[in-house]
């Protein structure tokens, strides 16, 4: 890692500018050198600080250019009249946070992926199955050890045909309720975004999509203990029945919380409680549920925040009710889903 | 899995420039909000890297944006409007410069490897690490510095940044790699501590 050559190719490594064959050449020395790897995981981490800036009353400027320029501005509810746009200097620390998650979102992907590619090193014990689950849908998946998981749309996971070593360790992206059986000689982990989750044997659900880097766990029965992959055993957070705790990107796990399971379970009988949800969030989940893709033609949309639930409903219905709370409107063109205000 | 995708996520895939480029040129308003306000926060922070002062690096973005205006019949939506808009908000600010010649910072900072005030064992909060981070990128050299925020911040690919720095992709490598290698040797203290 001397030469400058080298240092100007992990560059385009981070930076997604190599070339397919280089981009191999690294994955395979990582595969094989673990400070290598964990050297990428430091610089990756440097990678992904934002910058800080407070950010401009981009809304003020646009007034001003359209004054300037005569164009006129629409009357009623337009682009400009959405709150993203309404940055007030009070907002400011709001916003820099919503941009240190976009700036950590970006390559969420990368870390968790020399843990799953790495995992056939590391974990060495039995083939990795691999389950995926297709929009729409819904699977269960009964393990090696009679361990029972339900996966819901667009989740996958990985884990074992038997599990001969010292643990049991299944890799999950997406959302998954775990009925573990009990082995006390043989703990049992999920590995999931950058959290691990080590129960004996109980029943809980476990929340962690790919695309959010959060670890969301809760609890029906025993005892589970959540963590960081590399946080220390102390900073584990206990959780037993009717706790949730979850582990920000980068973060501790929360304290344990007292929480109405039944709504975190409820997605298994095709039941969603969204709280402040932004829609954005919302999407993302209807997305997979009736596997449609959405569009937004007016992008300040994401950032709607409403309060929605969600039971049995078809996606027309929900539909209609998400055109009535955002003053949105939507066109449906076979599973593509436009909205627009 | 594909980490490279990713960063074809910002801007959001139903962003399409070349289309509301297009839209412009003929006259459509809403096409040219659109871009104004895609554009208008991550061009004003890079303005604002020339010229230290927001309400200047504003103005620079909205000058371009009259001008885009102003001649929107001769756009040309197979070129990237991207690369133009930094090309131009360059260009502005360096002509801003030149009038103030505003002395350059030196490039031989390089060499300086400014202690950490804490060390790793002390507790570290998040926050603070972040900020060592930001401050060991705000001590790169200034040309280093500027392309390592270009591509990072402003989502510019390396052809992209070749283009408005006027320089060659080769260039950009070599100081992007610059930049890797001093934020390790700066930061490596870290290392160690850092959550993943």
């Amino acid at each position: 890692m001397s030469t400058s050559d080298n240092w100007s190719m992990l560059s385009q490594y981070l930076s997604g500018e190599c070339t397919d064959y280089e981009k191999r050449q690294i994955e395979t020395r990582i595969d094989v050198e673990p400070e290598l790897r964990k050297m990428l995981q430091f610089m990756q981490r440097i990678w992904d600080t934002s910058e800080a800036q407070q950010p401009s009353d981009v809304e003020k400027l646009w007034n001003q250019v359209a004054e300037k320029t005569g164009i006129k501005m629409p009357t009623g509810k337009s682009v400009a009249t959405m709150p993203q746009h309404k940055l007030s200097k009070r907002r400011y620390a709001d916003n820099y946070y919503r941009i240190m998650r976009y700036a950590a979102a970006i390559l969420v992907v990368f870390t968790l992926g020399y843990f799953l590619n790495g995992s056939g090193l590391f974990w060495g014990s039995g083939e990795l199955m691999t389950i995926t689950v297709q929009n729409g849908e819904r699977e269960e998946v009964t393990l090696s050890d009679g361990t029972h998981i339900i996966l819901d749309s667009g989740s996958s996971l990985r884990y074992p045909k038997s599990f001969d070593g010292e643990r049991r360790e299944v890799f999950l992206n997406g959302e998954g309720y775990f009925e573990v059986a009990r082995n006390t000689d043989k703990p049992f982990f999920v590995q999931a975004n950058h959290g691990v989750v080590q129960v004996l044997g109980t029943k809980f659900n476990v929340r962690a999509w790919r695309s959010n880097r959060n670890v969301a766990v809760t609890v029906t029965e025993g005892k589970v203990s959540l963590n960081s992959e590399s946080g220390p055993n102390l900073a584990a957070s206990i959780l037993t029945k009717d706790q949730f705790s979850e582990l920000a990107a980068n973060g501790k796990p929360t304290s344990p919380q007292m929480v109405d399971v039944a709504q975190y379970m409820a997605w298994m009988h095709n039941e969603v409680f969204f709280d402040d949800a932004s829609l954005q969030e919302i999407l993302f989940q209807l997305e997979r549920w009736y596997d449609v893709a959405f569009i937004l033609e007016d992008k300040t949309l994401a950032e709607e925040r409403l309060n929605l639930h969600i039971k049995n409903d078809s996606i027309e219905d929900v539909l209609k009710l998400i055109a009535v709370l955002t003053d949105a409107k939507y066109s449906r063109s076979g599973q593509t889903i436009r909205l627009k205000l | 899995m594909s980490f490279f995708s990713l960063q074809t996520l910002l801007p959001p895939t139903d962003f399409n420039e070349s289309e509301l480029v297009k839209q412009v040129a003929t006259g459509d308003e809403k096409a040219f909000e659109i871009l104004f306000k895609h554009y208008a926060q991550r061009l004003i922070n890079f303005a604002r890297r020339f010229v230290f002062d927001t309400t200047i690096a504003e103005n620079f973005v909205q000058d371009v944006f009259l001008k885009v205006w102003a001649n929107r019949e001769q756009l040309d939506p197979e070129k990237s409007f991207k690369t133009y808009l930094f090309t131009a908000v360059r260009n502005q600010a360096l002509h801003h410069l030149r009038h103030l010649e505003v002395e350059r910072r030196s490039e031989e900072n390089i060499d300086l490897f400014p202690e950490p005030i804490k060390t790793p064992e002390q507790e570290l909060s998040e926050k603070e690490v972040e900020e060592y981070i930001r401050q060991a990128i705000g001590e790169l050299p200034e040309k280093c510095q500027l392309i390592f925020y270009m591509n990072r911040f402003d989502q510019l690919t390396y052809t992209q940044i070749a283009e408005v720095q006027n320089i060659s992709i080769k260039t950009v490598e070599t100081q992007m790699g610059r930049a890797l290698k001093y934020l390790r040797q700066r930061l490596h203290q870290f290392m160690m501590v850092l959550p993943f």
